[in-house]
């Protein structure tokens, strides 16, 4: 610059001139070839798709200066623009970096909680551990998790009993017991013991790896905002070429061709759409990133745009609001000839396990006479009744039982049943179970379906973001009434929910429904937005915008307002950038604008809209998490150094 | 809010630097709209600084509050002749005063004022230096220094040629003294953490890692 400078301002000779302008042009030619040969193939790229872009334009400038510099030199007359063209390049060069690391950072910082773990130990036959790559793990293998490891795969505890920290997979903050037998999934943590755990998937089939893969085919699908801001984007560049080209025009003839040049160039520089282009795909990205996070795998940035709007939820109640299993209230256990209290409770936890009915499930930690279990030899569903199995007993007989609702199995006045009826304790809305062993009543049982615990919590959210709640339900009013929502509809059928959107729909209502069964698959259809439970029907994940893999109902509340907060920075940014562009092309046209402080502002606006893009969710979430991070590392380095 | 303090720290150096050259129309709606944007970049970075690598918050801190020290503290310096003198086409040849004096100097008080109270209060590398007295030394000893050294050694090199561009002594020496005094904090900071075997190169993410 200062060589420039001299050159431009000094009365020097010819050959001074001409010998410090071939060393001016010999540095600039280099810069242009290391930092515009980048843009160059980027622009020739979409040249070749039919796309003119704003780099090509950019780099048409660069080459009328450096044209206009070269002309300069050898004529000995006019001014050079070498300095000025590497300048520009380092800004824009600059600018262009900066952005694309702010966004992959943004995004990065948005799946943090995937897990990065990639090996696994696997125990081989000889008791010896191995250490491979987790996408070589098969089902069935048998693999080994520390203390305060993450657990690289999905599995079933063999060995081992402690906590698990799940708040990465289902938002639960408190640590979970998890003893031999329980299902734990691969991105969790074990804190306090060491688990030996069988793989019930191929490691590279992980229930995590399905839902990066879903985020990622999301982000393929552009939301509303995101094509309206592609058809803005479409309509900008042509309009910004046409001011541009009218900027050149109207400067050439004011006050000579190398103004209309720069004053174009600042044109192009400012008005660069990557603000525009950036701002909606960086926060729906981002947002649908942190749904997963939570276990909310939407389809598409649709479906953040359609939860930001939601002012009333729907849920339907068993499997969605409830836990998935029953819980057994009480058991009462008469005399059978020849069979111990203790051996009918085996029996009767054997055959429940061997059942997958989701009422079976409460029967699941009946503790037997802790010896030898009794064998189900053969099983078969009573449908709407219940369930009827052949079992070995320790003792050796083979004995036939039946467990289903009372109603269906036994007398309401027979003796045997009053009498064990009369020993269980009330519960209103509970079901009574009736076991019958060889055709005599030998337990009778009651279970309840319990509500999953953070509903009471989700419930207040949901009214603190001015959600109405309501219940829509099959199941028996007196059942129904004590989940406590805004509304409860019972004893529904599937096209009673159906008449109910479109009722609400009536009413100007916009609708999340959260589902699980093929009962819900239609409303689910005809909301606005769904959310299907994954354990459910496949139907009605099959049909659900959003498919959610954790128990955990605050996760609904929270991604509403993650939604909202959303679309409320999609739509400031745009107006930003905007505004930024307009305000910024205008002062380039009327020549207020160098091209150098033009890329300046144009660097500017683009890290500021990709700073805001994750803003609404990250600000909040970064500030307690590293707080609490900043204190645990400073204690850290503290005692480390 | 503290986002947005740094942030009128930042638009006040535009605005001080248009009163301070006299600059004509053009030349100091340029400045203003540029320092409006520097301004706005400076308030976003500090809203999702901790996303992004801790040695961001002392650049912020450095640049928006010991720049306007330092701009203050320069104006005082040359209150009078010298200050008409530096008015003058950024073509002419500027005076050169010594390093001593430079070191010495009202310019130099403000910028420390300026940059270090806040720094200590509000950055990460700060608190990290609480932690060890390597990394204090390195942080505060080395990396001042090393801001004064780099504000002169930018001032006097890169200061002219900012000049030129800009058209303008002030605004170009003022530009070349912030560029300076960033790089010769951070450079500071890292030379001086890889002396005492901190691993500068690795980033601090706040995650309970150890040096």
């Amino acid at each position: 610059m200062t060589f420039s400078l001299a050159i431009n301002s000094s009365e020097a000779t010819a050959g001074q001139r001409l010998a410090v302008n071939g060393g001016l042009f010999s540095l600039s030619l280099i810069s242009v070839a290391l930092l515009g040969w980048p843009l160059a193939r980027n622009a020739w790229r979409e040249a070749r798709r039919g796309r003119l872009t704003i780099e090509a334009m950019f780099l048409a400038g660069i080459g009328g200066a450096m044209t206009t510099s070269v002309v300069a030199a050898v004529t000995g007359s006019g001014h050079t623009y070498f300095e000025v063209v590497c300048i520009l390049l380092v800004v824009y060069g600059l600018g262009q970096q900066l952005t694309v690391a702010a966004r992959d950072r943004a995004l990065r910082s948005a799946l943090e909680w995937a897990p990065e773990t990639t090996v696994c130990r696997v125990v081989e036959e000889d008791g010896g551990e191995r250490e491979i790559p987790v996408t070589e793990l098969r089902c069935g293998e048998r693999f080994v998790v520390n203390p305060g490891e993450t657990i690289p795969a999905d599995g079933a505890i063999a060995a081992g009993e402690g906590f698990v920290r799940e708040a990465e997979m289902t938002g639960e903050g408190f640590v979970a017991a998890r003893r031999p037998g329980d299902l734990v999934w691969a991105g969790t943590h074990g804190v306090d013991a060491r688990f030996e755990i069988v793989a019930t998937a191929d490691g590279a089939e992980r229930r995590i790896d399905h839902i990066l893969d879903a985020v990622e085919r999301a982000r393929g699908v552009p939301s509303t905002l995101q094509r309206a801001a592609d058809r803005v984007v479409a309509w900008f560049l042509p309009v910004v070429t046409v001011v541009a080209a009218g900027t050149f025009a109207g400067w050439t003839w004011h006050a000579g061709w190398q103004a209309g040049l720069f004053n174009a160039m600042a044109v192009l520089l400012v008005a660069c759409p990557c603000a525009l282009g950036l701002a909606t795909p960086l926060a729906v990205w981002g947002a649908l990133a942190r749904l997963a996070g939570r276990g909310l795998v939407a389809r598409g940035g649709d479906a953040v745009e359609a939860l930001a709007a939601v002012d009333t939820a729907l849920f339907d109640k068993t499997g969605t609001l409830t836990e998935p299993r029953a819980t057994l209230v009480d058991l009462a256990v008469g005399a059978v000839p020849g069979l111990s209290e203790e051996t009918v409770r085996a029996v009767l936890a054997a055959v429940e396990r061997a059942s997958d009915h989701p009422v079976a499930a409460a029967f699941h930690d009946l503790v037997g006479s802790g010896g030898e279990e009794p064998r189900v030899l053969a099983l078969r569903l009573l449908p709407g009744r219940g369930v009827e199995a052949e079992v070995a007993t320790v003792a050796g007989g083979v004995r036939r039982v039946t467990v289903g609702t009372a109603a269906s199995l036994v007398a309401a006045n027979d003796p045997a049943w009053r009498r064990l009826r009369g020993r269980l304790r009330e519960v209103p809305g509970a079901h009574e179970l009736a076991v019958l062993i060889d055709g005599e009543v030998a337990a009778a049982a009651t279970v309840d379906e319990r509500l999953r615990s953070s509903w009471r919590e989700a419930l207040g959210e949901l009214r603190g973001l001015g959600v109405a709640t309501a219940v829509l339900t099959g199941d028996a009013a007196e059942r129904a009434l004590r989940v406590g929502a805004d509304r409860v509809l019972a004893s529904l059928r599937p096209e009673d929910k159906v008449a109910e959107v479109v009722r609400l729909h009536a009413e100007g209502r916009r609708i999340l429904f959260v589902g699980d069964g093929v009962n819900d698959a239609a409303a689910m259809a005809g909301s606005e937005v769904s959310v299907a439970v994954t354990s459910g029907a496949e139907l009605a994940a099959e049909i659900a915008d959003i498919s959610w893999h954790s128990g955990d109902l605050r996760a609904l509340p929270w991604a509403i307002g993650l939604a909202r907060a959303t679309v409320g920075t999609i739509r400031s940014n745009l107006r930003f950038a905007l505004v930024y562009n307009v305000a910024g092309v205008a002062l380039a046209v009327a020549g207020l604008l160098h091209p150098v402080a033009a890329a300046i502002l144009m660097t500017c606006s683009s890290l500021v809209v990709t700073w805001r893009a994750t803003t609404p969710f990250a600000e909040e979430e970064a500030e307690a998490v590293a707080d609490a991070r900043l204190r645990a590392s400073v204690r850290a380095v503290g005692a480390a150094t | 809010m503290v986002g947005w303090i740094l942030a009128a720290a930042t638009l006040a150096q535009g605005v001080v630097l248009v009163v301070m050259a006299r600059s004509p129309v053009r030349a100091a709606l340029q400045l203003v709209v540029v320092a409006a944007a520097l301004a706005l970049l400076v308030q976003q970075a500090w809203v999702v600084r901790k996303r992004l690598n801790h040695r961001v918050d002392m650049l912020i801190v450095m640049t928006a509050f010991g720049g306007l020290g330092m701009l203050l503290g320069w104006w005082v310096d040359l209150a009078g002749p010298a200050l008409e003198a530096m008015r003058a086409p950024a073509m002419h040849m500027m005076a050169r005063h010594s390093v001593w004096h430079a070191v010495f100097s009202w310019m130099t008080f403000g910028m420390f004022a300026g940059a270090i109270p806040p720094s200590l209060w509000l950055t990460r590398c700060a608190e990290l230096a609480r932690t060890s007295r390597r990394r204090w030394v390195s942080t505060h000893l080395v990396g001042n220094l090393a801001m004064l050294a780099g504000m002169i050694a930018c001032g006097r090199l890169l200061g002219p040629a900012v000049a030129a561009l800009t058209g303008s002594r002030i605004v170009g020496m003022h530009v070349g003294m912030l560029l300076g005094m960033a790089v010769g904090m951070e450079a500071g900071m890292f030379l001086g953490e890889a002396a005492f075997g901190l691993a500068p190169w690795r980033e601090w993410r706040w995650s309970g890692e150890s040096d």
